[in-house]
């Protein structure tokens, strides 16, 4: 049985391979899977701090620095680049960006291993690494061209806390 | 500077392995031992102490205790000290200016790691220990993926194909194990091929298993004193000649970077060049232990180090520059590749084998010859990390 995926970017082609139903299942807690080790370590969320960096974390919202202009994402204190400490909030949810660089992880916890993630470069400036999402093994390339969407990080069943966060979704070609 | 003000007497080094019979306790108590005889010294000539370790606090908790507790020091001064991979060779740094600047004579620093109690295999899980916020914006990063995205960087500035990249960096491991399998106290002592590291299964692409450094139990130790002083103690000490650290500022992740080099090993190299009086690093330096977590780190380890040139570290290593007869052996004893990486005490190892190197009692690995060795460590993620790099010398200058 094959699930068809979410939208895809640039031009909401759809996956023609379908989800496999594995993930699908994995994901809606249909079947058990077992993480390993390092799945076991689910730390309680700190909802002060989600609530202090609220923008950062839930709207992707770094800082540019107000002397050289360069963006950084996470927001930072002092600019990276010139050392100024005269900050203003910059978005980076609207940017598109280019894989800088990459991996396919088969030892981190990963609901649907291997684990994709990478450094990512934004257009306009500022370099982070997210998760990469809607994208298989083998697809990924440097300088592929990403942009970032608001999804599901992880699931503290125990607590009842399903954390969100920003991941980068590859123009798979 | 610190060159030629401070000498090593004595160190120890454990057998590092699968120590299920050995508690982190034990572990310290035999490189402290083979330290103190090594040095011809007793415990109450140790002024001061110094312990490197991370994860294991031996029920006493963040502090200089697991280590005065377990050897019954005296109540001298202990401190414990931390960062990350570089944290044995932090232990020597206090350890060393501390006899240097006179407010001891003699001084004891001492690496130990528990590893394999933590039942990982690689590191432990580290979001639960870069604090509570790493786990809401981090993606679920381990040591391997880090590094991994390094070799894909690296692969495509220097247009090798991935496969022609991984047999670069098969030869870098296959090396190591050669060396390895030399060393009784190393921890893995099989030769492997270079088709046998290909043929491993992937860890993170593009690096596979024996692309990956071990995960053992260990402990490794130094006594230091005076340079002045150390002749009467040894007719052969070993001299420091340089000791230094370099932490990023978050630069290279954030804004600049080529993704290709780690800027912290080329910052504290060069500043350790200085402080030894090194002027052409390919020349001068007779052997090597850098930090081999994982075999892109030693590649382009060799060109932050100044010993290869940019993007010419593989044609070196192809050419057997590195090899245990090669022009700078490095990893003679096996690198962590054989040792594996008990954190707090891979500084330290990898002292204790340039140490015996130059003392000419590195049995059946020893090169001909040496008189001055350089270490690093290298600790963290490559764009956010921390580097130590370390130079040693038998003869005092």
């Amino acid at each position: 049985m094959l699930l068809t995926a979410r939208t895809r970017y640039p031009s909401e082609k759809v996956n023609k391979k379908g989800m496999p139903y594995e993930k699908y299942a994995a994901y809606r807690n249909l079947i058990p899977i077992e993480l390993g080790q390092r799945g076991e370590g689910i730390a309680p969320t700190a909802v002060s701090l989600l609530w202090r960096d609220r923008k950062e974390i839930m709207a992707l919202v770094g800082s540019k620095c107000k002397k050289c202009g360069t963006p950084q994402y996470p927001a930072q204190r002092v600019c990276v680049a010139c050392g100024s400490q005269d900050m203003e909030p910059y978005s980076f949810a609207d940017k598109t960006g280019k894989v800088f660089s990459y991996t396919e992880d088969h030892l981190a916890a990963s609901m649907s291993p291997p684990a994709i993630y990478g450094i990512i470069e934004f257009d306009g400036g500022g370099r982070f690494w997210f998760d990469v999402a809607d994208c298989e093994a083998g697809e990924l390339r440097v300088e592929m061209p990403v942009k970032m969407a608001f999804r599901r990080k992880y699931a503290d069943a125990e607590r009842g806390i399903y954390g969100y966060f920003w991941k980068a979704i590859p123009e798979v070609t | 500077m610190i060159r030629d003000k401070v000498a090593i007497i004595g160190m120890g080094c454990t057998k590092f392995g699968e120590r299920w019979d050995c508690g982190y306790e034990d572990l310290a108590v035999e490189a402290y031992n083979e330290a103190l005889k090594d040095a011809g010294i007793e415990k109450e000539d140790i002024q001061a102490a110094w312990l490197g370790t991370c994860f294991d606090e031996g029920m006493t908790g963040k502090s200089a205790l697991p280590l005065s507790t377990t050897l019954k020091l005296p109540f001298i001064p202990v401190t414990r000290v931390e960062n990350f991979c570089a944290t044995g060779s932090e232990a020597l740094r206090g350890a060393t200016y501390a006899v240097a600047s006179g407010a001891c004579d003699v001084a004891l620093a001492l690496g130990v790691e528990k590893l394999k109690d933590t039942g990982y295999g690689g590191l432990p899980e580290f979001g639960t220990l870069l604090g509570t916020k790493n786990r809401l914006v981090y993606p679920n990063i381990t040591a391997p993926g880090a590094f991994a995205m390094m070799a894909t960087r690296y692969f495509d500035r220097y247009n090798l194909d991935p496969e022609d990249g991984r047999k670069t960096l098969a030869r870098v491991s296959a090396k190591s194990h050669h060396n390895g399998s030399l060393n009784s106290k190393a921890h893995l002592r099989r030769e492997v091929t270079i088709e046998d590291v290909l043929k491993a299964p992937i860890i993170a692409w593009p690096l596979g298993l024996y692309d990956c450094c071990g995960v053992s139990d260990g402990a490794a130790a130094a006594i230091v004193v005076r340079a002045e002083d150390a002749k009467k103690y040894r007719d052969d000490p070993v001299y420091i000649k340089a000791l230094q650290v370099a932490a990023s500022p978050g630069e290279e992740l954030l804004y600049k970077w080529d993704g290709t080099h780690v800027e912290t090993t080329a910052r504290a190299a060069e500043r350790a060049y200085k402080e030894a009086g090194i002027e052409n690093p390919r020349e001068e330096i007779d052997l090597m232990e850098v930090h081999d977590c994982f075999s892109i780190t030693e590649l382009v380890t060799y060109e932050d180090l100044r010993i290869s040139k940019r993007g010419a570290a593989s044609e070196d290593a192809k050419a057997g520059f590195f090899d245990l007869d090669g022009e700078i052996p490095c990893q003679s004893d096996g690198g962590l590749k054989c040792f594996g990486h008990p954190i707090g005490a891979s500084g330290l190892r990898m002292i204790y084998e340039i140490y015996r190197q130059l003392q000419g009692k590195a049995d059946k690995r020893q090169i001909e010859d040496p008189r001055v060795g350089l270490t690093h460590n290298l600790g963290g993620f490559p764009p956010l990390s921390v580097a130590a790099v370390c130079m040693f010398g038998i003869d005092r200058g």
